[in-house]
């Protein structure tokens, strides 16, 4: 039996049957023509035609970059960029200090409060005297003495005092006179029945006046109260006292004295007041004890924010030209104060980072309890010693700088600087590291001297995270960056430092680089992303308006040239009002009516699209209507309705796709116009609004004259995108027309 | 042929009226209009009386808003039918002033711009015609195709770029230059304007160009298919006698039957290319009416438009029948 090959038996077959089929062809066989359906026959034209395949390509270009792009790009339609990016701002303020700050050294003496007022220009006066001792009587019976303790530190005490003699060439005042109660009150010794009597009888009315007594003439004149008078005598000459009377070189010392001295007479300390012009009091004082003291130095602690106490601060001043020791409570760990800093900073940023993530914060279960613990931690991680213990001081000038006190640990270590340099932030916080205080003061010393207003400045300071909070690394150090500071000095004499920081800003008007290729725009978007997204939203507005015209115009076209007759009429109307209608004043209207509406951008796109659809169905309507009146008549329409189709079966399979090849054409074309006409309305600022992307409103960003010179990079390109899609569409359309009729007439 | 004309000149009546009621009804909803900012205005002015809403009802009885829309629609057709257009809300003075004064500047912009227009599209299309699918053919219809497609607002900045910021050879908005005009004699006064529609002329010779050529183009190539073009070459009649005494007298008619058509919108004003350059003419000034929802000027304005458009329509098939012979208007 023979071997039996199916695929040889096969082989054979197709090999006769080849020869076969040529055989039998010849040159009047209609299978020689090759035939192609209308569909490929349309394709062919239309691939023929070069500028209509440049404009699928520039289609398709345009599609994956508007509608795939987006994907690829890491940036959104409204995503803010920012950046950091050194600025320069007023870091700090220099000031040499002339006004005197009080700290209170005993909190439990109570002072006049007019007396603290008046000791700054108690101060000037001083040194414009040169005086080491100040002293003054104030109304609340005490004595206020000011002691030079040194150089910018001065010290106030209270005193007791008590009226020893009184003299002068003014008039004496000896007793004052109620006429109300008729009762005579006196200064100083009482002065007798006689007197009080003359008084009685003299002092009525309102007036001044002389009385005579005893050999002395007696002045009265009516008293700040209702019928009071005061009564006043000639001075004499000499000291008057009010006990005992003292020495002579009392006397003497007394009367060359001047108001404010302070007087030392037989181991006895006196102070002089004068309530009246050339008429003075003398007072006995006590023993001075100092309860304030008054500086100009300012204090700058070794570590940045380290907080020290008012109680610190007067202990120190007090110390400075006394015992050079003194003892406060104070931060002494300054290691554990500055940890205690940085997890502080950590902690917050953290707490920061919980809040924005709402998604971490789902995650945790308990987040009360873990927020507890957290801070339970936190508190225990307080390292010992940042808190204050009572310490022991030093404080001695310094070897380094002139006129500055150290003061220092008692084991050596510095701790804090006196200077009447201040030098704070420009808000007044005090947190900058003391060595660039120092670097600045010396900056400032040499201006001085030199009489220079401007200067300039290289120096680290700390850097700044997103927030303007203080940046740390993962060891908790403070990261530094150098700064370039210029140093002015005001009018009002504060010398500005003006430092150049790099800070986290919204990224504006970037110019094109790697990260974004086209730069960011005015809002910090990145201007690929727009475009990209505006595309979207060009094209989606293009085929849905389109949409909308093709269905309104199919329809109202198909009932028009299916019916005919008053059907047709009305039809035609309606197209002929719309197709009056002004196209782009009516757009212009909707724009301001959804302006003055604040509709919400999604849902104004909508309005727009209805809108522009709405304005645009006239013109397909008329096409549609146009073909069915000449196809109504064709015999393929007799054969339809003779096989009894309904109607709406014969408008919408007979007559509608006979109608498709113009509507394709037409409806191409209209996606040009309609992406032009709306990138028109959304650069007059009437059609789709931000956030949302669109070409229109991107060149409309930067094509004020101010701007589009220097912004071309942005709206050129965006101009181009919109001038190459409508030309693609037009092309696109052109080819499929003449694809689709060659012979028809453009 | 006047039969039909009256009929469809009795049509535009009825397509008019429909067409004012759609534009009324657009500037009648607008939310927070020109009354409302206005009414706020005076009852906020130091020393007001009264209330906003005393004042807004006030404002609504003098402009007429007060009686509804449809009564208000019919108001305002009464007095248009009269010729009283009322005082324009925007510009405080009479609308048809407001016209007067701004028509001239729209219509010699428009005369000159559809002057260029033909003198270089009609050249260009019966040329690229001649060439069909040759490089002039090509290179015009993409010249064409970028004129149509070309956005105006974009061409306008680019050449204000060019022209005004770059070479400094134009202001980049405005009518006259404030800093010598006034200097000026009167014909240097008239140069100064001239100067400043240069730049607005040549953005809206550039739109208007590609249409005209392409509908040069295409009727011109229908022309030169045709059967007495072929016979007058087999005569041997010269080529550039063909071409300018029998094909393109014979493209003149549809030609002459839209420019015809056209010639009415040289009244129309340019809204965009106004406003962008600040040219104070017809189109300026209903842009800004229209943006603050100015009822009696942008009425008006809007009614002359579809009039226009209306009268240009019948116009253009009057012409064509009347230059095409073979065309009965029924």
């Amino acid at each position: 039996m023979a071997s039996y090959n199916l695929n040889e038996i096969l082989k054979k077959r197709a090999a006769q049957n080849k020869g076969k089929e040529k055989k039998e062809m010849d040159l009047g066989d209609t299978a020689r023509v090759k035939v192609l359906s209308p569909m490929r026959q349309v394709m062919k034209r239309f691939l023929r035609n070069r500028l209509a395949i440049f404009g699928t390509v520039v289609l398709l270009i345009m599609f994956l970059f508007a509608f795939v792009g987006p994907l690829l790009l890491p940036y959104g339609e409204a995503e803010t960029m920012y950046k950091y990016e050194p600025m320069v701002s007023d870091y700090s303020f220099v000031q040499v200090r002339t006004e005197y700050n009080g700290y209170v050294l005993n909190p439990e003496i109570s002072a006049s409060r007019a007396a603290i007022a008046k000791t700054n220009s108690n101060i000037t006066q001083m040194i414009k005297d040169g005086k080491e001792t100040f002293t003054q009587v104030a109304n609340d019976g005490f004595v206020y003495l000011l002691n030079r303790e040194g150089e910018g530190i001065y010290a106030l005490s209270q005193l007791s005092a008590t009226k020893v003699a009184a003299f002068g060439s003014g008039m004496v005042k000896v007793a004052s006179y109620d006429g109300i109660k008729k009762a005579v009150s006196y200064e100083g010794e009482a002065l007798g029945a006689d007197f009080e009597q003359a008084v009685t009888e003299n002092c009525k009315g309102k007036k001044n006046g002389t009385f005579e007594l005893g050999g002395v003439t007696y002045t009265y004149q009516p008293g700040s109260a209702t019928k009071s008078f005061e009564i006043f005598t000639e001075p004499s000459e000499g000291v008057r006292y009010t006990g005992a009377a003292l020495s002579a070189a009392f006397e003497t010392a007394v009367q060359e004295a001047k108001v404010g001295d302070l007087i030392e007479v037989d181991g006895k300390r006196y102070v002089l007041s004068s309530p009246a012009t050339d008429d003075y009091e003398v007072y006995e004082i006590g023993e001075a004890e100092p309860f304030m003291v008054y500086t100009t130095f300012a204090f700058d602690a070794v570590v940045n924010s380290l907080p020290l106490s008012n109680e610190f601060k007067a202990a120190a001043l007090a110390a400075v030209y006394g015992e050079g020791t003194f003892e406060a409570e104070a931060i002494v760990n300054l290691e554990a104060f500055q940890k205690q800093q940085v997890e502080k900073a950590l902690a917050a940023k953290r707490a920061e980072h919980h809040e924005v993530d709402p998604a971490a914060a789902e995650t945790q279960p308990a987040p009360e309890t873990e927020s507890a613990e957290e801070t339970g931690e936190t508190g225990e991680a307080v390292p010992e010693g940042a808190v204050p213990v009572n310490a022991k001081f030093n404080v001695a000038p310094s070897t380094e700088r002139e006129g500055v006190f150290v003061i220092s640990l008692e084991d050596g270590t510095p701790y804090a600087e006196l200077n009447n340099v201040v030098v704070r932030r420009y808000n007044g916080d005090d947190a900058m590291d003391l060595d660039l205080k120092n670097a600045i003061r010396d900056k400032v010393a040499e201006m001085m001297e030199a009489g220079a207003t401007n200067d300039q400045l290289e120096y680290r300071i700390p850097k700044q995270d997103e927030k303007g909070k203080n940046l740390y690394d993962e060891d908790g150090v403070l990261q530094y960056e150098d700064s370039h500071m210029t140093i002015k000095l005001r009018t009002t004499g504060e010398y500005v430092v003006s430092a150049s920081q790099t800070r986290y800003l919204i990224d504006k008007f970037a110019a094109p680089s790697s990260k974004h290729l086209l730069g960011t725009d005015g809002d910090g978007f990145d201007v690929l992303a727009r475009i990209m997204y505006g595309g979207r939203i060009s094209l989606l507005v293009g085929f849905v308006v389109v949409f909308i015209e093709c269905f309104l115009g199919i329809i109202m076209g198909g009932l028009a040239g299916f019916f005919g007759g008053w059907i047709d009429n009305l039809v035609m109307r309606l197209v002929d009002i719309f197709y009056c209608l002004p196209f782009m004043p009516i757009m212009i209207i909707v724009g301001a009516l959804m302006d003055a509406a604040r509709m919400d951008v999604t849902v104004r796109l909508f309005v727009l699209m209805a809108a522009m659809g709405i304005m645009g169905w006239a013109g397909i309507a008329r096409l549609v209507r146009g073909q069915i009146l000449s196809l109504r008549e064709q015999e393929f329409m007799t054969a339809a309705e003779a096989t009894g189709l309904p109607t709406s079966r014969r408008i919408f399979r007979h007559l509608v796709p006979n109608v498709m090849p113009q509507l394709i054409v037409s409806a191409t074309m209209g996606l040009g116009s309609t992406i032009l006409s709306e990138s028109a309305l959304s650069f007059l600022g009437l059609g789709v609004k931000h956030p949302l992307a669109t070409w229109g409103s991107m060149i409309n960003s930067v094509a004020s004259a101010s701007a589009m010179e220097q912004y071309a990079y942005i709206w050129i390109p965006v101009g181009l995108l919109i001038c190459f899609t409508v030309i693609a569409f037009n092309f696109v359309g052109d080819g499929l027309r003449d694809a689709f009729d060659p012979k028809a007439k453009r | 042929m006047l039969k039909y004309s009256l009929r469809r000149l009795a049509y535009s009546v009825i397509i008019l009226f429909f067409v004012m009621l759609i534009i009324y009804t657009l500037m009648y909803i607008m939310p927070g209009n020109y009354i409302q900012t206005k009414a706020i205005e005076l009852a906020t002015k130091p020393g007001a009386t009264k209330s906003a809403d005393d004042w807004l009802a006030d404002l609504n009885k003098q402009y007429g808003m007060d009686q509804g829309l449809i009564k208000g629609y019919f108001t305002w057709l009464g007095s248009a039918f009269q010729g009283e257009f009322g005082d324009s809300w925007k510009w405080n003075m009479p609308c048809t002033e407001v016209f007067s004064s701004r028509i001239w500047y729209s219509f010699a912009l428009n005369v000159v711009v559809m002057f260029f227009e033909i003198l270089i599209a009609i050249p260009l299309g019966i040329h690229a015609a001649r060439k069909q699918y040759g490089f002039a053919d090509y290179f015009a219809t993409v010249f064409a195709m970028v004129c149509i497609s070309m956005p105006s607002f974009f061409l306008i900045t680019v050449l204000k770029l060019v022209f005004a910021v770059k070479l400094k050879w134009f202001d980049l908005t405005g009518m006259i230059d404030p800093r010598i005009h006034d200097s000026l004699s009167d014909f240097g006064k008239f140069l100064d304007v001239a100067k400043h529609f240069v730049l607005p002329a040549v953005a809206l010779v550039i739109i208007s160009i590609g249409g005209l050529m392409r509908y040069t183009r295409t009727n011109m190539l229908e022309v030169l298919s045709s059967d007495y073009i072929r016979t007058a070459r087999a005569k041997g009649v010269p080529e550039h006698k063909v071409i300018y005494s029998h094909a393109f007298r014979n493209t003149l008619i549809p030609l002459i039957t839209i420019l015809g058509g056209s010639l009415v919108s040289l009244f129309s004003g340019a809204i965009i290319t106004e406003q962008l350059f600040g040219l104070e003419g017809i189109g300026q000034a209903s842009y800004q009416s229209m943006v603050v929802g100015d009822i009696p000027f942008t009425m008006f304005y809007l009614g002359f438009v579809s009039i226009l458009t209306l009268l240009g329509n019948l116009l253009a098939d009057l012409l064509y029948a009347a230059a095409d012979p073979r065309v009965r208007l029924s």
